[in-house]
């Protein structure tokens, strides 16, 4: 009962000094009851401040109205990412956290504090936005001019590949470039590498140089089967690339998102009667219409080369061309779409050695409008340079360079030794396999092959002057930049590239290679199409 | 007890060139009657001793007259003393002893143990053994042994059965050979290998560096491992069973017995291994598939690609192999006489190519069957005429399945969407049935010239042939008809013949070696490069050469430090792989020339023997080498063709230092640490100019091995002997292919640095005979790759039950 009574008595007095204090302010605000607000209110915040900035930085003062006469205190109550804001008692907001306030990661910050004055308490809301500050971190920025150079190990183990903003003068060393365990670029677009994954995985990846000058890998595309090193990018949203586990199948790929967007059913395409199976080992467009060289799965070559035409905005085939009723290999293109500004479609064919007597390389063209190979046209620029080659009459490196001209590596010449070994048998038909072996053991190794300069109209081919000759073998890349051609040039004495100005028709030393190996390609990432 | 069986033997024939000094020479045996190899005899307070050899036998030479008190002490026997004379009617003593079992410290030293290597420490080549007799209870496969040798890098590419790669000196690949009682393993029909070959069935490894003495070198560039297998000549009956992480068991059942009163014995011994090597992997790329809908509105799906912490699901790993053998000691006829016969079997699932990619395979597979006789002959005519033959016959298959369309992911399921091309492993599929047929032969002949010298005329021969068949294979058009190119059987005969003169002065103080070897290959097979053959396109090849070495040992007097010098031109002939590919997707180089190598290498030891069996022993050694045409497999396209090409010149040069020590009784440590520089020496283009002194890829730069042992000598908690043990193990990081600095190497080439722990227990029960051992490997469960970084399992235990009697 005791206690009962004392809780009762506790109640009273609560209430009656409520009352009085009702009864005061009553008193106070008798005179003008209008002007003097009876509560706290809290106004909302928003502000606008620039990303990076560092802690302790004001923001803006929070406010509330308050009585007259009273001073609002202010108090933190929450902050979404939690610690990145900072409040004071009198209202001044700062940065508390400041790697919150990173525009890449979140565009806003929020938050909620309370005002107090005269034990009075009201909430308002705080909403901080973001400006980008347009600092990109280096590992966020993209290179989109230089140049990728990359050498090898002879035999080809490693690959090292290094960034340049510009094209070293002089002498390089780029053995401290990141080694790979290969690397063959297939398209370069938007200043991005495409190409199998030189890390090993079977995926065809996108490559970028950051702003630390450091590879890295801004997409991939698994495959299901082996790739077929083949693959060319017509835009920003459409490429074309070939998963070998569906060799009738062409896919059609995003190669910004880098992701499959849907694949083409060639199964109309015709095969010659010797056909088991398929891949397609080059791409080249003309408008929409995308060229696909086709070679049986396992390598080797079908007795007649033929493309597979399709229509990637309609993803349909369209038809087959056969270009030669040959055994002929396709040559890999990298950028320089064989299309000249009429229309004129030229089909680079490298020839093919592993037949006896080796099929010879050419170059084949399909006029503007029409759909078949121009049957007048036969241009064979090994024949045409040396006429006698009947043991390498091969050409590779095809590169368009406009004006219906292009670049390639032309076997030129015949090494004293194999017209000895020739001479001795009386005759190439009397060679026997161990004299072949041994002539194809000398033109695989002895530089015996000119850069060139074909004039795919007038069927001229003209050494470029001042280069040294090179094995047609040599396994380097001759790549576009604009006015210039890089061509490497690779022997046993000579390790350097030259520099081949399509305008001035001249070319020069641009360096030499002194380590990180043989020099491979200089691949330009500001060469797009 | 000491029994004498022949004592005080005088041996009138042994009269050359001795002059005034005398000759002890003998046999010592243990308790069995087994030969007491390196059982150590020493003439009381002088510098006359000897070490036995691998027949138990000793000969101390040049000893002055006088009275001497003989001792002869030995690992596991009681110390025998006995007083002689040498004397001017009385020059020559032959000993034949048999020793007692010791009653106290039953097999508790290990260093002395390593008996054949004391013996071989006496010799001008660099020679280190590890001694197998004291680890047969714990749970060990041979290439677990062999880590335990400095210099000696041991890679496996995954668990049990998994393929083992050995790299000595920074030599790696066919420049070093591996032998299993002196004949190279290659000849016991593919049944046998490293691989699967538990400890407990052999006596000790003997890993040769540098140089190859005659009577063991076929063709090595650098070195060679020699796996010695059990004696049989022992009554003994020991059967183990063992159980362990990832669905591991092995067992393992060895009895030999002495018959008669003649010397002979027979035994039978037979090991089986099953695991399923299901370990976990972790971070590795796996493949599935979605729907979508594609730009032209219709349905499709595509792969789409994560990263999984996975288990290896298609990596069983079975074998057996069986002997039996019989022979003879001590007889008339010969001193060793024994037939061996032997079976293997094994079968392994594949889980993957040298490397961990997407694409696991899920059913390919390989299985081998061999069957091999063995014989093996020794006899010392004369005193100065000693002949040793051993040769083997077998008979092998194997099989490579590799045919199947279906593929699947890392977790082991079948995936919606079927493979173009059949096979999971290589480019192309494989159903291949391979059959070979080899023999090998070595004789020895030894001959005593007197004033220390002596001669050893060796010769190895080997003839292989293969053939097989596989409907999936290259098929070669003759004659408008196709032919499978495995069904043409290949031949391969090479010889080996070398010539050592050797001599040994000052109490064996200085010992000096020089030989010459002569290599000779013929080989032939299909060409399978032949275009428009009307005929079957055999190709020869023939290949001669010559090589030498020198060595030199001085030991200051007392044995405590001893130095050693040898140098050899060593050459290796390309092996049958080599020259003619494997008739699928390595194609062949009839032009390929041998490897050669010139090997130097300075070595000095220090040994100190103390009370209570303490011991303590040092070793550093430095090699340096120069190595021409070095032969590598050369990637011919992208498409998996490749071929292998004579190309580099590698210099070499490093040393190791190893420490070995029962410092207190019963508390063994061992230490050894590898330091070595292999770089490219010399180009012959420009592009190979930059690359010079650049360390070969996949050749750590260092390493290090480490353990200690203790054996509580007395009961504990009912257990009779008690023994722990902790290894350790680590490898320098290293890239795979080719880079300056290794700073800079991109980080998928790069094999990071790894650090292995294992220890364990055994305990030799109550029940007499009975041992049990348990061991844990990786204990702190690092991540451990093998030279592809191909993760290896992780934390992993073993528990092994071993049952012995004799």
């Amino acid at each position: 009962m005791n206690h009962l009574s004392f809780k009762l008595q506790k109640w009273s007095l609560l209430i009656l000094a409520l009352c009085l204090s009702l009864f005061l302010v009553n008193c106070n605000n008798g005179d003008d009851e209008d002007e003097v607000p009876k509560v706290v209110t809290a106004s909302d915040f928003t502000a606008s401040i620039t990303e990076k900035l560092e802690a302790g930085t004001v923001i803006g003062n929070v406010t509330a109205s308050v009585p007259q006469g009273e001073t609002a205190t202010y108090a933190l109550v929450s902050s979404n990412p939690n610690g990145a804001l900072a409040l004071s008692a009198t209202g001044e907001l700062t940065i508390g956290d400041a790697a919150a306030f990173d525009f890449d990661v979140r565009q806003s910050i929020t938050g909620t504090f309370r005002a107090t004055a005269a034990n009075i308490s009201d909430e308002g809301t705080i909403t901080v936005n973001l400006e980008d500050d347009g600092i990109v971190a280096p590992e966020d920025q993209r290179q989109t001019d230089g140049y990728v150079i990359v050498t090898a190990t002879p035999g080809g183990q490693s690959y090292f590949a290094q960034y340049y903003a510009e094209v070293p003068s002089g002498t390089l060393d780029n053995s401290s470039g990141t080694d790979f365990t290969r690397f063959f670029p297939r398209d370069i677009f938007q200043g991005s590498i495409y190409f199998e994954d030189p890390n090993e995985s079977n995926n065809f990846v996108r490559m970028s140089v950051d702003g630390n000058e450091d590879f890295v890998i801004d997409g991939s595309i698994p495959f299901i089967g082996d790739n077929s090193f083949a693959m060319i990018i017509k835009d920003e949203t459409t490429g074309v690339l070939h998963d070998r586990n569906e060799p009738t199948r062409l896919t059609i790929f995003d190669p910004i998102k880098m992701s499959v967007e849907a694949t083409i059913d060639m199964s109309a395409g015709e095969l010659p009667t010797d056909t088991l199976s398929q891949r397609y080992q080059n791409f080249f467009f003309r408008g929409n219409e995308v060229y696909s060289g086709v070679r049986p799965t396992n390598g080797g070559t079908y007795s007649s080369a033929l493309y597979h035409v399709a229509d990637v905005s309609t993803g349909r085939y369209l038809r087959t061309v056969v270009a030669a009723e040959e055994s002929l290999f396709y040559d890999f293109l990298l950028g320089g779409n064989p299309v000249a500004d009429d229309g004129t479609l030229y089909l680079p064919l490298i020839g093919n050695v592993n037949v006896l007597p080796a099929t010879q390389a050419r170059i084949l063209r399909i006029l503007p409008g029409q759909n078949e190979v121009d049957t007048t046209y036969d241009f064979r620029p090994a024949q045409v340079i040396n006429p006698a080659n009947v043991f390498l009459p091969l050409h590779n490196q095809f590169r368009y360079i406009g004006d219906k001209k292009a670049i390639a590596l032309v076997a030129s010449s015949i090494p004293q030794e194999v017209v000895d070994i020739v001479i001795a048998a009386g005759g190439v038909p009397n060679l026997s396999p161990d004299q072949i072996n041994q002539v194809l053991q000398i033109l695989f190794t002895q530089p015996t092959a000119n850069w060139c300069v074909l004039d795919l109209e007038a069927q001229t081919v003209t050494p470029i002057p001042g280069l040294p000759q090179i094995s047609y073998f040599a396994g380097v890349v001759a790549t576009l930049d604009g006015d210039n051609v890089y061509l490497p040039v690779l022997t046993d004495q000579v390790n350097e590239v030259y520099r081949y100005s399509i305008s001035s028709g001249m070319a020069e030393k641009a360096f030499e290679v002194s380590g990180g190996g043989g020099i491979y390609a200089v691949y330009s990432l500001g060469n797009d199409k | 007890m000491i029994r004498l069986w022949n004592s005080l033997f005088l041996l009138s024939a042994w009269t050359i060139s001795l002059g005034q000094s005398g000759v002890i020479s003998g046999m010592v045996t243990d308790a069995s009657g087994m030969p007491a190899i390196g059982a150590y005899i020493e003439l009381a307070k002088t510098d006359y001793r000897a070490v036995t050899d691998v027949e138990g036998q000793f000969v101390i030479e040049k000893i002055a007259q006088g009275d001497y008190t003989l001792t002869v002490s030995y690992v596991s026997a009681e110390n025998y003393t006995q007083a002689i004379s040498i004397s001017k009617s009385n020059p020559t003593l032959e000993l034949n002893l048999q020793l007692e079992e010791s009653t106290n410290v039953l097999g508790e030293v290990v260093v002395k143990a390593q008996s054949n290597s004391t013996l071989q420490e006496l010799k001008p080549i660099t020679v280190t053994s590890i001694d197998a007799t004291q680890l047969r209870t714990q749970s060990l496969e041979v290439p677990e042994l062999m880590r335990r040798s400095t210099g000696l890098l041991v890679r496996r590419n995954g668990g049990a059965g998994s393929q083992t790669r050995i790299s000595l000196n920074g030599l790696q690949g066919g420049a070093v050979r591996t032998y299993y009682d002196g004949i190279p393993i290659q000849y016991y029909g593919g049944g046998l290998s490293l691989d699967i070959l538990p400890a407990g069935a052999i006596e000790r490894i003997d890993v040769y560096k540098g140089v190859m003495p005659v009577s063991v070198g076929t063709d090595a560039l650098g070195g060679g491992v020699n796996i010695v297998s059990r004696s049989a000549n022992e009554n003994i009956t020991e059967a183990s069973y063992e159980i362990g992480s990832f669905n591991t068991h092995r067992i393992l059942g060895y009895m030999t017995r002495k018959f008669g009163k003649s010397g002979g014995y027979y035994g039978i011994n037979f090991f089986a291994n099953y695991a399923d090597n299901n370990y976990e992997m972790r971070n590795i790329p796996n493949r599935s598939f979605e729907e979508f809908t594609n730009r032209f509105g219709q349905t499709e799906i595509r792969a789409v690609e994560d990263t999984v912490d996975i288990e290896r699901f298609h990596d069983r790993h079975r074998s057996g192999y069986a002997e039996a053998r019989v022979g003879w000691i001590d007889r008339k006829w010969a001193d060793v006489f024994e037939v061996a016969f032997a079976g293997a079997i094994r079968d392994d699932q594949t889980q993957h190519g040298v490397q961990v990619t997407i694409q696991p395979a899920g059913e390919a597979t390989t299985a081998q069957q061999s069957l091999t006789g063995r014989l093996r002959y020794r006899k010392a005519f004369t005193d100065w005429l000693d002949i040793d033959y051993a040769g083997i016959a077998s008979y092998g298959q194997d099989e490579i399945t590799d045919t199947t369309s279906n593929i699947y992911d890392w977790f082991g399921n079948l995936l919606p969407v079927a493979g173009s091309n059949q096979g999971e492993i290589l480019f192309l599929p494989s159903d291949r049935d391979g059959t070979s047929k080899s023999t090998a032969h070595r004789l020895n002949i030894g001959l005593e010239l007197g004033a220390g010298l002596s001669i050893t005329a060796s010769d190895f021969f080997a003839a292989e042939q293969v053939f097989g068949d596989d409907p999936f294979g290259i098929q070669l058009r003759i004659d408008d008809e196709f032919v499978d190119v495995l069904s043409v059987p290949a031949n391969f005969l090479s010889n080996v013949a070398g010539l050592e003169l050797s001599g040994s002065w000052l109490e064996e103080r200085f010992t000096a070696v020089a030989f010459g070897k002569h290599y000779y290959l013929n080989a032939e097979a299909l060409d399978i490069n032949s275009r428009n053959a009307t005929r079957l396109p055999v190709r020869e090849t023939s290949l001669d050469e010559v090589g030498f070495g020198a060595g030199v040992r001085f030991a200051f007097p007392g044995e405590l430090i001893a130095l050693r010098a040898n140098f050899e031109r060593a050459t290796r002939i390309p092996t049958r792989g080599e020259l003619f590919g494997d008739f699928q997707l390595i194609r062949p180089n009839y032009g390929l020339r041998p490897e050669s190598s010139d090997n130097y290498n300075l070595g000095i030891r220090l040994a100190k023997e103390f009370s209570n069996n303490r011991n303590f022993a040092l070793d550093i050694n430095g090699f340096l080498r120069r190595q021409e045409d070095l032969i590598r497999l050369q990637p011919l396209n992208n498409e998996g063709l490749a071929r292998f090409i004579n190309e580099d010149e590698v210099d070499s040069e490093g040393f190791e230092v190893a420490a070995t020590g029962e410092i207190l009784t019963g508390l063994t440590l061992r230490g050894g640490y590898t330091l070595q520089a292999v770089s490219i020496a010399a180009s012959e283009s420009a592009a190979d100019e930059s690359f010079i002194g650049t360390q070969v890829p996949n050749t750590p730069q260092s390493f290090v091995s480490a353990g200690i042992r203790y054996t509580h000598p007395e009961k504990v908690g009912g257990f009779n002997k008690l023994t722990i043990f902790y290894d350790y193990y680590t490898v320098q990081r290293f890239s795979i292919n080719y880079v300056v600095d290794l700073n800079n190497a991109n980080p998928f080439n790069l094999v990071p640095s790894q650090h292995q722990h294992d220890a364990g227990i055994s305990a030799e029960l109550p029940l007499e005979g009975l041992t049990l051992a348990l061991q844990v490997d990786n204990i702190v469960d690092n991540l451990l790759f093998d030279n592809f970084r191909v993760p290896k399992p992780g934390r992993a235990f073993r528990l092994k039950l071993t049952y012995r009697n004799f």
